[in-house]
């Protein structure tokens, strides 16, 4: 199936990598339907979730595990059900800058994705450790420590 | 900014109309109970900040993939 999308033009994609979210991303409840691509097939870091429902609908996601190897069990501490298994990847919205290092990722509202269920879900984590504008400069640090 | 202390069980009004009654404390949670009008819309606040923070994100539409991909190279 080919829709037009965002950030990659035309793109292709099959029925079966759609992911479904039940209860859409915050603030877009209607759009429930998305897939995830990843930027640069070289690089784990950064992924594109777009609506197949809406060309203008997507958003850069960052995969922080990659930086803070915690992050995914920190998730999963606040996060009151079993939502997060081993095959949930854990993602994180960002604003991107026209300076890259001011941009930030929201460390706050992950979005969760079963791979298994191809079922998605963001949530929104009951503490004060994460921000919800956790900046990259920030992410590449902890990476070097 | 207006800051008072309630009670368990003790109340107070905003306007006429909309009527918040503490009804518990436990540990560090405090169950509240809102009276008000239908029309009138509750929402917690994270909600609305989350909400906020994915529209901001929408927002960033031009982007420069190279860039972004090599700074996390």
């Amino acid at each position: 199936m080919k829709i037009n999308s965002k950030y990659f033009s035309l793109l292709e994609y099959e029925e079966n990598s759609i992911i479904y979210f039940k209860d859409g991303l915050f603030g877009f409840e209607d759009y429930k339907y998305y897939i995830i691509i990843q930027f640069d097939e070289n690089n784990d870091n950064l992924y594109c979730i777009q609506s197949i429902d809406s060309e203008d609908l997507a958003f850069v996601l960052i995969k922080s595990v990659n930086f803070i190897p915690d992050y995914p069990k920190s998730v999963a501490s606040y996060i009151k059900n079993d939502d997060i298994t081993d095959t949930s990847t854990v993602y994180n919205i960002c604003v991107i800058r026209d300076v890259m290092s001011d941009s930030t990722a929201n460390l706050k509202c992950p979005i969760l994705i079963n791979l298994d269920k191809n079922e998605g879900r963001q949530v929104i984590l009951e503490n004060d450790t994460f921000s919800m504008k956790f900046p990259f400069s920030n992410l590449t640090q902890q990476k070097e420590v | 900014m207006l800051v008072l202390q309630r009670k368990v069980g003790e109340s107070i009004y905003i306007g006429d109309d909309v009527l918040i009654t503490l009804q518990d404390i436990s540990g560090d949670r405090v169950k509240i109970s809102i009276d008000a009008p239908r029309e009138i819309s509750i929402v917690r606040k994270e909600l609305i900040d989350a909400a906020k923070q994915n529209e901001e994100a929408k927002e960033s539409k031009q982007i420069d993939v190279n860039k972004l991909t090599d700074f996390f190279k």
